[in-house]
């Protein structure tokens, strides 16, 4: 057959034919010679891939909705990120599966509706078009994104905002809530030992206890610090360099004019002769009673036809440029404060205007600028120097990785050296994380440099560990007050909680607490009826009282609970009433409020979880680069 | 074998399969393309019936943010009865149960999730159709009813709902009167990774075994 078509092969049909068929053979598999210098996906979701980029935008989304940036594990919050796009893309999914869909109508009402598409309050085509253009999307996406949105939000909303909470259970959280406990309590202060603490007692505890007086593991560093700072100082600008800068930087020394207007208005349309004239004739007798000290404000009020400033006594604030029609403006810099204009045509008709502050904008001179413009330029020159030398130094410092030496050669300065300090603690330079993380890395430990470190955008340091002393153990002598301190503390908690555990004993037995409170000479506390988040008494009292059931059959309840370091409280829980729903309608709502919520947000994670145990997502790479 | 016939015997061959079946083509092409259109406008009355019910249900959640409930019942109802094949049916039934719940009607909520519990396709939202209905048992003191729903093993399958059974079960038992038990529950709960205030709330108010 090959032959067939070889020798046939002549006319122009049988060429066309053997490109269509040449083509697909000839980039058969060329996906996959194309497909080895991309990235792989992180994750595969269904049909959808996940890659590295997308990650990485939901990440610094998430970076930024948190409150602090104190403390964050990259890895792990690079791990949530991708959880929470797999996630929403199973969201999407299930959105196309269970076909929910909006129509062209619902996506342009809800379109038309945001405000930031509005110009008062209507629908501003115009306006969609550029803002659509400036984020580089074509209306027909936009809308697509639209929808698609909407879906998932029906989708979501379908959920969460069907559960329901019957209004038995919102009774119930109201009960407890406001439930009250009252009590009758003695505390018993802490008692002193007098058991002798002997030799035996004191080796013994120091035997079993050893861990807890060990000395720390620490390490002493040298270190060489390059700032931005220390570069800036050495750089000595001549009056002419300076000159030059001063003027590139002149904006940074010049405070704009700070202007504040009122006017009056009188309106005329252009293009009518009769009502020009009417208009200018009564501008001019305004113009007159000024003249004559009645005051603009007053005039304004009376008399400006532009009622929004009138009624501010002519107020317009302060000028900013081409806020104002042109002309108006240009006769408004013109005056001095308190100064009135000449009349001023304008398309609205004719105005006065009036300056009511002032304060003129200015240059600084050189001279007055020199101190500011020596450091900015200092600054600047030093900062492409600090990058270079930063560089520098990480690459010395990584060819010879047993020594600063080289480094320290090059930055012409000698390395420093650091007290010991911990992984928890340290001063001055070694207060700072970063430095204890890398003083305390594996590499460093074992007699590297550490890699650069940034302390700041404007200092960076390299370190290497001088000292390292590995946790031991402390000898007995050493330490030896501290243990009999803590023998004597631990006996003294364990004899004040037996004296305590013996009271609780006693009134179980049907003794009063009256009586008890004489004999360990203590005063019996009556506190008036708590709710459990009472902060009349100590927090561990009242979580105790809460967590200690029902009396039953007017049986009282007897506990005990340490309340703060060594004393004890001995309760007898005398009655649990319920809080009484219907006093608080607007506690109630609250409540209804907060349980619908939760329980639809709580639903709706169920309903995720289940979509992602069912789904097929592969995660191809677990670990982060 | 084909190599042995000349040019005008193969031409004879194809006429006459033509001849014999020219009829059976037509009418599978026919048929064929018949089947396709049919498959489009199926398709496209789905999508519009789609777009139309998802107004309603625009309109409902409208109304719920709004707190306007007797139109968002009416709208649930509307979705429920007229658009059955779509997933905004089962919305609109569970919308109605949370309005019924509200109103009062504990008896007619419950038997809108029992209806979307027994008939709906889609595991998950049977699993959470369990979940509200044994809620709204438990607002009817008709707790035996519920543990029994929430104990099926079907209800097994749906691991990342048991937690949230596990609480629920707590309560029921509670009402009961069963309080070990209910502790039990609400410690499973708890370790299934239920923890909340209000879960914390509950377990303080039974109070621990004396040891």
């Amino acid at each position: 057959m090959l032959q067939a078509i070889r020798d046939r092969a002549h006319g122009i049909f049988s060429w066309v034919l053997l490109i269509i068929i040449g083509v697909p053979f000839a980039l058969w598999g060329i996906q996959n010679y194309l497909d080895t210098g991309q990235e792989s996906p992180l994750a595969v979701v269904g049909k959808r891939k996940l890659y590295e980029r997308d990650v990485n935008r939901a990440y610094e989304q998430s970076l930024q909705s948190m409150p602090s940036l104190a403390q964050f594990d990259e890895k792990e919050i690079k791990r949530q990120s991708l959880e929470r796009l797999i996630r929403e893309e199973l969201i999407a999914e299930a959105t196309d599966a269970h076909q929910l869909r909006v129509s062209d109508d619902g996506v342009r009402d809800f379109l038309q509706g945001l405000p930031y598409f509005q110009t008062d309050g209507a629908f501003d085509r115009e306006k969609y078009r550029q803002l659509l253009a400036s984020q580089n999307l074509s209306p027909a996406e936009y809308a697509e994104q639209v929808r698609r949105a909407m879906a998932m939000e029906q989708y979501q909303r379908g959920i969460t905002d069907s559960a329901l909470v019957p209004e038995a259970q919102v009774e119930s959280l109201y009960r407890l809530r406001n439930q009250q406990r009252s009590i009758d309590y003695v505390v018993i202060p802490s008692l002193k030992s007098e058991q002798p603490v002997t030799e035996s007692d004191i080796s013994a505890y120091y035997e079993t206890h050893r861990a807890d007086f060990r000395e720390p593991e620490t390490v002493s560093i040298d270190y060489l610090l390059l700032t931005l700072d220390e570069l800036a100082g050495s750089v000595n600008p001549n009056e002419s360099e300076l000159r030059s800068f001063y003027e590139e930087q002149k904006g940074a020394f010049t405070t704009e004019e700070r202007r504040r207007v009122s006017h009056i208005l009188i309106a005329a349309e252009e293009g009518n002769a009769d009502a020009d004239k009417a208009a200018l004739a009564k501008i001019q007798a305004i113009r007159e009673r000024l003249a004559n000290g009645e005051t603009f404000a007053k005039l304004a009020k009376e008399q400006s036809e532009d009622t929004v400033s009138a009624a501010k006594g002519g107020d317009l604030g302060v000028l900013a440029k081409g806020t104002i029609d042109p002309a108006l403006e240009k006769a408004a810099k013109a005056l001095a404060k308190g100064q009135v204009s000449d009349p001023v045509r304008t398309p609205f008709g004719y105005h006065l205007i009036q300056t009511t502050e002032l304060e003129p904008g200015s240059t600084k001179s050189f001279e007055q600028a020199k101190p500011e413009l020596v450091k900015m330029f200092q600054r600047n020159a030093a900062d492409s120097r600090f990058y270079e030398l930063g560089q520098k130094l990480t690459e010395l410092s990584f060819e010879h990785p047993d020594t600063l030496e080289p480094a320290a050669k090059m930055l012409g300065k000698s390395a420093q050296t650091s007290a010991p300090f911990t992984r928890e603690t340290g001063e001055g330079l070694t207060a700072k994380p970063a430095v204890r993380d890398a003083a305390f890395s594996e590499d460093v430990l074992n007699g590297k440099n550490s890699d650069l470190i940034e302390l700041s955008p404007e200092e960076v340091a390299v370190i290497r560990v001088r000292d390292h002393r590995p946790a031991a153990d402390r000898a007995l002598e050493a330490v030896r007050a501290q243990v009999i301190e803590r023998i004597r503390h631990e006996r003294s908690v364990a004899l004040t909680q037996q004296r305590a555990a013996d009271t609780v004993k006693a009134l179980d037995g049907g003794a009063t607490l009256t009586d008890q409170a004489k004999a360990l000479r203590v005063q019996v506390q009556s506190p008036a009826p708590f709710r459990r988040d009472s902060d009349a008494l100590p927090e561990p009292l009242v979580t105790a009282v809460f967590g200690a059931g029902r009396p039953k059959d007017a049986q009282h309840i007897n506990g005990l609970v340490a309340i703060d370091d060594g004393s004890q409280a001995v309760y007898q829980l005398k009655s649990v009433v319920d809080g009484k729903s219907g006093e608080g309608d607007q506690e109630l709502g609250r409540l209804r409020e907060y349980l619908n919520n939760y329980a639809g947000q709580r639903q709706f994670t169920a309903w995720v979880d289940q979509l992602r145990r069912e789904a097929d997502v592969e995660i191809t790479r677990s670990e982060q680069p | 074998m084909d190599d042995y016939l000349t040019e005008e015997e193969r031409v004879e061959a194809l006429k006459r399969w033509w001849k014999e079946n020219a009829r059976s083509v037509v009418f599978g092409v026919g048929f064929g393309a018949l089947i396709v259109a049919g498959w489009n406008v199926w398709q496209s009355r789905q999508q519009q019936t789609a777009e139309q019910a998802s107004g309603v249900f625009q309109q409902l959640l409208k109304a719920d943010d709004d707190k306007q409930s007797e139109a968002a019942l009416k709208l649930s109802q509307r979705l429920a009865d007229e658009f059955p094949s779509t997933a905004y049916a089962w919305y609109g039934r569970l919308f109605s149960a949370k309005y019924k719940t509200a109103g009062g009607d504990l008896v007619g909520a419950r038997d809108q999730l029992l209806t979307v519990l027994a008939n709906a396709k889609d595991d998950n939202l049977k699993a959470l159709a369990r979940l509200r209905a044994a809620q709204v048992m438990l607002a009817l003191h008709q707790e035996e009813e519920g543990l029994k729903l929430i104990d099926a093993p079907e209800a097994k399958k749906a691991e990342a709902y048991q937690g949230l059974y596990a609480e629920l079960k707590g309560d029921l038992l509670l009402s009961l009167a069963r309080t070990e038990e209910a502790r039990t529950a609400y410690l499973q709960a708890k370790q299934l990774g239920q923890i909340s205030p209000l879960l914390e709330l509950k377990l303080q108010d039974l109070a621990a075994p004396k040891s």
